[in-house]
């Protein structure tokens, strides 16, 4: 069976956020480490709102709602809510507090749910039991988002120099390609394809104003 | 909710067989590069894909004045005009961007007060003198105008309502024109007004209209079917002198009522910094050529404006005097 | 009244009308479809083309194109989660469900059906009560409008999903993202960071593009990615019992879209999220919301397509216009040198009637045009997701440049593809993040101006008797769905007393 994308006990690892923190790796019954490092992320955010809201004025002089009236509340709010919602993470699974233990059974129950939903729409969509519709393994799925976010990125630096049309034309080829590995020529015929399409309305038919870039070309 | 838009100018003159040619995403596409040269204007400058910034969006004042002048600029010259709403920080977006054209002569900017409002209260980076003033296409004066139910019937009345019981008028942001008149008005009569701020001509109306606010200070355009149903009732002018239209020439000016206030909103073309003198008096020379034709006049008369218009250094001019007053009324809120 | 009628009548069917109806409604189609050129923007485009025609056509185009583009916005939501415009970001949560489920020809159906009766309810409204209806939206000021967007933070609950209280955490944060920028009626820069593009904040459209266009796909190339749908026609079509289901949601959606779209300061936008909202608390299968419903469709759709079509009361009767889109339309007459204001029924009755007139049309060709082509463009999903995809992202990113003119909105939708693939990833509901996002400036700029009216104090909200009801029924609204969770929960927890 694939590793569920929700699933906190056995796919604990976020490979992407970075952040590390091998306290929370070993407590294994407890909440998952994508649940909190999120949940940490917000409380901070929050807690930045809120702080710098206050730089702005929460009153103006007239004693009126000023500019930072808003963001303290909803700062606080975004802190305290997610304190909560964090002490609930780790106090819930092991408190003998009923309504929260059953909130945590319902949490796993419906997780369970989705994996198994999962697990059923895989087996049933794709005839490989190993490979999904694009060909990939699990681990080579990982990749491939980071690959795809790569490309998207460097297209997007590309259009002060090739222009709008061409750098997302030249995304989509190299996509196509090299992380989906289809046909030169057919990948060069869909990109082609759709530079056309958008060409034709956005160009000619509606005349927006697209940038043409350093080549000036289209 | 913000509009995003850009309009092909050039499209005012393709008729309807063209329209469809369009619409089946045929050849209705860019007709040319314009770049023969214009017929106006000294030589050694011709312009190519012209550019004209509006730094708001579509549907207000700014656009109307963008869209009327790019199209009647592309009338008597060949330039193509393509309008570009930019907007954004109430207009700090739009500036910024076209500080960044300096040099480039194919890129124009529908100016108005903000260009003077920005730079005396946030922080931006650019001043007038950063760009090359081109022609002012005319003032627009504000009127004060009330709610047709409501007792008051001069200025001095609101001003005296101000001072007894309070008054509540709408103002369409910190830097808005109509936030300077009732601030002018405040340090002329000692009067102090409590401000409920709003982000359009649209809201402002329909606040009056509500019963929300008091008064208003709006320009004639924006209130004129108001005003021609008997909604809306204008107090006075805050004009040096009163309107020739024939529809607020019985509004008396706020001078003649005693409060002596008067501040007009330019509305004008600006050319980046650093372009060449050629371009300079190519554009100059569009615009007094613009001046005199039907399209201007219909423009200036359908927006109740006055038709003061004045060109590069003349222009200036307007710019130092408008910056001078602006600056003495924010410097002391 | 029937003499305007007819008279309307009269001016809507000649061929030349019909003809710039129809161009207008199918070019609003195809810029409805394509994200980041919503029905203001096609609009504005397509302006200067009909300065040449007669002002009651060149209107009748150019309304068409707002209209149709409200049909077209949704199409790419249901089908690629790629919402056209701000006011159907709601289809891509049931709607694209529905389509991963099979049931995209049923989904477009159901969207088109729901648009239609809306649109002809609501033009109904339009044409008998115009007048008395744009007065009695003037009543609505700063406090009643900051209670009714209080009592649209309320249907928070019905997105937050399973942990409601993570969910509201959500809508904090995105009204605190919407923030961004300079505050309404203030000239302080908040959280630019020294950013000039960052002044007038981040587009909502942009954010949202970002959030659920590339979002999604990224996910999907994670999740393994989805089977192309090898369904045949006939499945495509919509069944009677989608068809039952959405009767009533078209109904309540139409009512509402036309209430909130009426007044000043809300929108279509607010009105659909509102709208699923309602749907959510009282509809019998509010337990399939979410995942592929056909009320989480309907109802919203209705919604919106009511406020596009009520946000011309007070465009038409005041001169006021009533959305971003009727504020370029007024635009429009004044350059036809039509003087918008309360006087335009009287003095312009053939052009006011006409247009009417020309809805009805309009939206029956969209509806003719949209039934059929449902389950073609359902056909969509059959192309292998890989192929898909790519192009998804190229729509999405052009449509962002499109959006803000500049390759700064480019940016914004990248990082916001980036977080929504991080959030969807670790169940970080994106629903609430949006709607926060959605009504963060419109709860602000109404605070702050209710704070004027009351010099301060908050009270005001309660010393008016409109405001105050609302304001009660908001509460109720936020708290009913938990009490009713709370005690849900008790029931489960013992189940001897069981089911009513």
């Amino acid at each position: 069976m694939p590793a569920g994308r929700t699933n906190p006990f056995k796919d604990g690892v976020c490979d992407v956020t970075g952040a590390d923190e091998p306290a929370l790796a070993e407590e294994r019954s407890g909440p998952s480490r994508a649940d909190v490092i999120g949940t940490a992320i917000v409380l901070v955010v929050g807690l930045v709102v809120a702080v710098m809201g206050w730089g702005y004025g929460f009153q103006a002089d007239n004693g009126q709602v000023g500019p930072g009236f808003l963001p303290v509340l909803t700062g606080s709010f975004i802190v305290v809510a997610s304190a909560l919602e964090l002490l609930r993470m780790f106090l819930a699974p092991t408190a003998p507090v009923e309504g929260s233990f059953m909130e945590g059974v319902e949490k796993v129950e419906a997780r369970a749910k989705e994996e198994l939903a999962r697990a059923m729409a895989e087996s049933g969509g794709g005839e490989k039991e190993e490979l999904d519709v694009f060909g990939r393994t699990h681990r080579q799925r990982g990749r491939a988002v980071q690959l795809v976010f790569g490309v998207m990125f460097v297209a997007i630096l590309l259009i002060p120099l090739l222009g709008l049309l061409l750098s997302m034309t030249l995304m989509t080829f190299v996509i196509l390609r090299f992380i989906e590995s289809r046909g030169w020529l057919m990948s060069a015929a869909v990109s082609a394809g759709a530079f056309l399409f958008f060409f034709l309305i956005f160009r000619l038919a509606l005349g927006l104003p697209l940038p043409t870039g350093m080549l000036g070309l289209v | 909710m913000t509009a995003h838009k850009r309009t092909r100018g050039a499209l005012a003159a393709l008729g309807t067989v063209s329209l469809i040619a369009l619409t089946a995403c045929g050849n209705g596409g860019d007709a040319g590069d314009g770049g023969d040269g214009g017929s106006t204007g000294g030589g050694g400058f011709e312009p190519g894909n012209v550019t004209m910034i509006v730094p708001f969006a579509a549907g207000g004042g700014s656009d109307i004045a963008g869209r009327a002048t790019a199209a009647g600029f592309e009338e008597v010259s060949d330039a193509t005009i393509t309008v570009r709403n930019i907007d954004g920080g109430s207009g700090a977006v739009g500036y910024s961007e076209f500080l960044g054209e300096a040099g480039n002569g194919n890129v124009l900017l529908a100016t108005e007060t903000a260009l003077i409002a920005l730079p005396a209260t946030q922080d931006v980076e650019f001043t007038y003198e950063d760009f090359t003033p081109i022609m002012m296409l005319g003032e627009d004066y504000t009127l004060i105008v009330v709610n047709a139910d409501s007792e008051l019937q001069t200025c001095p009345d609101l001003v005296e309502k101000a001072k007894s019981e309070g008054a509540d008028v709408g103002i369409s942001g910190a830097t808005g024109l109509d936030n300077i008149v009732f601030t002018l008005m405040e340090e002329e009569t000692g009067a102090s007004f409590n401000r409920v701020p709003f982000e359009s001509g649209a809201e402002l109306l329909t606040a009056l209209l509500g019963g929300q606010v008091e008064a208003i200070s709006v320009n004639p355009g924006e209130v004129s079917g108001q005003i021609e149903s008997g909604d809306v009732r204008p107090l006075c002018a805050a004009a040096q002198e009163r309107y020739e239209y024939e529809m607020l020439a019985d509004v008396e000016t706020a001078a003649e009522q005693g409060i002596d206030v008067s501040f007009a909103q330019f509305r004008g073309v600006l050319a980046p910094g650093d372009i060449s003198e050629e371009a300079r008096d190519y554009w100059i020379g569009v615009g007094e050529e613009f001046v005199e034709t039907d399209a201007y006049t219909e423009y200036i008369e359908s927006n109740m404006m006055q038709p003061t218009a004045a060109f590069g250094d003349d222009f200036t001019a307007v710019l130092e005097e408008n910056d001078r007053i602006l600056r003495e009324v924010v410097g002391q809120q | 009244m029937l003499d305007n009628l007819v008279l309307g009548f009269q001016t809507a069917i000649t061929p030349e009308n019909l003809l710039f109806c129809l161009v207008g409604v199918v070019l609003g189609t195809v810029i409805g479809m394509l994200p980041g050129l919503g029905s203001a923007t096609g609009v504005a485009i397509l302006l200067p083309v009909t300065l040449s025609l007669d002002p009651v056509t060149a209107l009748i185009m150019l309304a068409g194109i707002y209209y149709g583009s409200q049909y077209g916005a949704s199409t790419s939501a249901i089908l690629i989660s790629t919402p056209g415009d701000s006011s159907s970001v709601v289809l891509s949560l049931d709607g694209y469900q529905m389509a991963r489920r099979g049931r995209a020809g049923a989904a477009l159906s159901i969207s088109a059906i729901a648009s239609f009766i809306a649109a002809i309810v609501s033009l109904v409204g339009l044409m008998a009560l115009a007048q008395p209806i744009a007065r009695w939206a003037l009543n609505f000021g700063p406090p009643e409008n900051l209670a009714i967007i209080l009592l649209g933070l309320a249907t928070i609950v019905s997105f937050a999903g399973e942990n409601v209280l993570r969910g509201i955490t959500m809508a904090a944060l995105g009204l605190a993202v919407s923030m961004i920028g300079v505050a309404s009626g203030f000239s302080t820069a908040r959280f630019t960071f020294g950013s000039i593009n960052l002044l007038s904040g981040l587009q909502f459209v942009a954010v949202m593009l970002g959030i659920f266009a590339i979002g999604e796909v990224l996910n999907q190339i994670r999740a393994g990615g989805v089977t192309p749908i090898r369904a045949r026609f006939r499945d495509l079509l919509i069944t009677r019992t989608e068809l039952r289901r959405s009767v009533a949601p078209t109904l309540r959606g139409t009512g509402l879209g036309f209430i909130v779209g009426v007044l000043p300061g809300a929108g279509a936008t607010l009105a659909s999220f509102m709208a699923y909202g309602v749907e959510k608390q009282v509809s019998r299968y509010r337990h399939e919301m979410g995942n592929g419903a056909p009320e989480g469709v309907a109802s919203p759709e209705a919604a919106n397509n009511a406020a596009a079509n009520a946000s011309f009361i007070p465009t038409l009767a005041l001169g006021i216009p009533g959305s971003g889109t009727t504020a370029i339309l007024l635009g429009a007459f004044i350059m036809f040198g039509l003087q918008p204001g309360p006087l335009l029924f009287a003095q312009q009755p053939d052009l006011v009637w006409g247009l009417l007139v020309s809805f009805f049309f309009g939206n029956l060709i969209l509806l003719l045009l949209n039934l059929p082509m449902a389950p073609v463009f359902a056909q969509v999903l059959r192309v292998p997701y890989a192929y898909l995809y790519p192009l998804v992202l190229f729509v999405s990113l052009v449509g962002a440049f499109a959006l803000g003119n500049n390759t700064f909105t480019v940016w914004v939708v990248f990082f916001a593809g980036l977080l929504g693939y991080f959030m969807k990833r670790f169940d970080f509901p994106a629903a609430p993040f949006v709607l926060g996002l959605v009504l963060g400036p419109l709860l602000e700029r109404a605070l702050v101006q209710t704070s004027a009216m009351g010099h301060g104090s908050l009270l005001i909200l309660l010393q008016r008797p409109v405001s105050a009801v609302l304001l009660v029924v908001a509460l109720l609204a936020l708290s009913l769905p938990l009490i009713s969770s709370v005690i849900g929960r008790y029931r489960r927890r013992h189940p001897a007393r069981q089911d009513i």
